[in-house]
């Protein structure tokens, strides 16, 4: 009797002190989804409505699915960081995109969809290393700032073989802005990265390029209308040269830069498959003079992926006082077999004959993770210890793994996300997934953190954000995990110096020029 | 006579070279004072324009935006993709308080835009 009532006692405690207990795991369990939640994405839904282009321009809602949903990844492959964005009446709102096969896919609050157009869609025969698609510039200043904004993207529809600008402000009926299709075939299908610049009148132009071998062409497209403003044609670039030199497929997205600061572009970089370097200076009548400024060709080596170039001041210790220039920095990615490089290169603007591979300075940077100089450190650091450029042409690297994202610039550091085992998978679910990240010193090739090369995994994109501190870290855009934090940018005080960036000192301003105005009579 | 009449000639003369010499050292001793002042005066008015560019400057930081184009940035050292980076420019235009030096001055600033990265940061 007596242990009965010990048996009732104790299970009435057991019953009165699980509640809470289940009570406080629940809370922590929706704690976390909310954490979870809270900075990140929602969870995508599975249901996907497509969309073909009918013939009288409009996107039409397909009653059943398009066979060609079998080349589609089974989840989400973003090639776009999340855009947050409010519509009119002031909903937020939240929108992914990828372009698989040259066909638009978005991933939205409720649902996702595909646009599709008439043809069959094309077998890509190589991953693409950068996001093939495009958001005008009207949305992302109104992204992630809580201003109404319509999104609109800009992409390659391979199987038309033609450029779209659709309107996705109503996910249920997407509207077709303008299209053009390309002038000439494709031989190999090859989707292509349209870039967006700024040209004249504030005007906002794309740079498309032909990835056919045999017909080298540069088209400027107005982005608002899709008007074709020039095309260059590039076969012969450089017809005082000897031989003649011509150009192969230009697959290679090509860079623009602005080098009087007037918002409109002035100089393109071009390369072709093979590695030669072109560089175009374009008037504002839409005349240019193109000149050959590297020839990369190695063996089997081949350039595919999208080009970056900045214009930036070299430090003291590459050019020397009195001649310190701005030049054009450019980082190429070189695909031989599956060995990937690594190309900077500092270009001059009186360049007299074209760089070659040989005149790149091979960067070691593994013998150098040990003696990473800080600030701290006595500025007057002996130069054995950085790798000395005897000339200012660049360095080049081989990675240790495949590049699964464009390289990025943060104040003076090279940020390049790598995947390790040489996979295929760029192609789908997996290609947004990288397990070390490489941070390099843009012009010593030196580590900047702990290790030149960081273990850590991550899923992309990932997105610029700033501290409560001022600080600057990188975020995976997905859910919002922190993956580096405390960013540094180059210092002048020595060669491979590096220090913490801080928003609140990089965003003073800064005096550009002070002048008496004249009047020209 | 003759020669009292041209002893004071002479003197005439003498005094008339004198004073000339005199007056011509005075005037470029004032001169050459004024040319010795005017690389100063223009240090000052320079300085005195980047001060006022600077009281505008701190009038404007409230609302941060206006009157600023976007640009790509500057060539510098610590360099930036341009998607990750935008740059504003802003002209700034002040008439000096001189009356002799009535054109205006104009001072050109930039600075990286970070409203994005905070922004997303944020959200």
């Amino acid at each position: 009797m007596k242990s009965l009532f010990l048996l009732i006692k104790f299970s009435l405690s057991v019953l009165v002190l699980g509640v809470p207990l289940q009570l406080m795991a629940a809370k922590t369990a929706t704690g976390n989804a909310t954490a979870a939640t809270g900075s990140g994405v929602p969870a995508v839904t599975t249901t996907e409505r497509y969309y073909q282009l009918q013939p009288d321009l409009t996107y039409r809602p397909l009653s059943q699915p398009f066979a060609t949903n079998q080349s589609f990844c089974p989840k989400p492959r973003p090639d776009t960081v999340p855009l947050r964005y409010h519509d009119s009446s002031g909903k937020p709102l939240w929108l992914q995109l990828s372009n698989e096969s040259g066909q638009l896919r978005w991933f939205g609050d409720t649902d996702s969809g595909v646009l599709v157009s008439n043809a069959p869609p094309a077998a890509l025969p190589e991953p693409a290393v950068a996001s093939p698609l495009l958001l005008t510039a009207a949305v992302p200043a109104g992204v992630n700032t809580g201003v109404a904004a319509s999104p609109e993207v800009i992409w390659h529809d391979l199987a038309a073989n033609q450029y779209q600008r659709a309107d996705l402000t109503d996910l249920q009926a997407p509207r077709l802005r303008w299209r053009w299709s390309v002038p000439l075939a494709q031989q190999i299908p090859w989707l292509q990265t349209p870039v967006l610049q700024r040209w004249q009148n504030q005007q906002e132009v794309l740079l498309i390029n032909s990835a056919t071998a045999a017909t080298p062409r540069l088209w400027l497209l107005q982005a608002d209308s899709g008007k074709m403003l020039a095309e260059f044609d590039l076969q012969h670039y450089a017809s005082g040269q000897q031989p003649v030199a011509t150009l192969g497929a230009l697959k290679a997205a090509p860079a623009a830069l602005d080098l009087d600061g007037d918002g409109a572009f002035d100089r393109v970089y071009q390369i072709d498959e093979q590695g030669q370097l072109l560089r175009l200076d374009v008037s504002p009548d839409l005349s240019y003079q193109s000149a050959l400024v590297a020839d990369l060709s190695g063996k089997n080596a081949v350039y595919v992926s999208p080009l970056l170039a900045v214009r930036a001041i070299l430090p003291g210790n590459l050019a020397t006082v009195a001649s310190r220039q701005a030049v054009d920095v450019l980082v190429l990615l070189a695909k031989s077999q599956s060995q990937y490089q690594l190309l900077v290169l500092f270009l001059a603007d009186d360049i007299s004959s074209p760089l070659l591979v040989s005149d790149l300075q091979q960067a070691g940077f593994a013998a150098q993770t040990q003696t990473q100089i800080q600030v701290q450190a006595a500025p007057a650091a002996s130069p054995s210890q950085f790798m000395q450029l005897k000339r200012s042409a660049g360095w080049l690297l081989p990675l240790s793994g495949q590049p699964v994202w464009q390289p990025q610039l943060i104040a003076g550091v090279l940020y390049l996300p790598l995947q390790s085992a040489a996979q295929n998978s760029l192609l789908c679910a997996d290609a947004r997934q990288a397990d070390s990240l490489l941070a390099l010193h843009l012009y010593q090739a030196t580590a900047v953190y702990s290790e030149a090369e960081l273990d850590i995994n991550m899923q992309l994109p990932l997105r610029l954000t700033a501290a409560a501190d001022g600080s600057l870290q990188l975020q995976q855009s997905k859910d919002g995990v922190l993956i580096l934090e405390g960013l540094h940018g180059v210092s002048e005080s020595c060669a491979g110096c590096t220090e913490k960036l801080n928003v609140a000192q990089l965003s003073q301003w800064r005096q550009l020029a002070i002048y008496r105005q004249e009047e020209v009579y | 006579m003759q020669a009292k009449g041209f002893v004071l000639v002479v003197c005439l003369c003498f005094i008339v070279m004198v004073s000339a010499m005199a007056f011509s050292a005075l005037t470029i001793s004032q001169l050459s004072q004024r040319i010795g002042m005017a690389g100063q005066l223009q240090t000052q008015r320079y300085l005195s324009m980047k001060l006022k560019h600077l009281q505008q400057l701190q009038q404007l930081s409230t609302k941060p935006q206006a009157g600023a184009d976007s640009i790509s940035c500057p060539a510098q050292l610590a360099v930036w993709s341009e998607p990750q980076l935008q740059c504003q420019l802003l002209q700034l235009q002040s008439v000096a308080s001189d009356p002799d030096d009535a054109e205006p001055w104009g001072t050109l600033l930039w600075r990286p835009d970070f409203t994005a990265v905070v922004a997303g940061g944020v959200s």
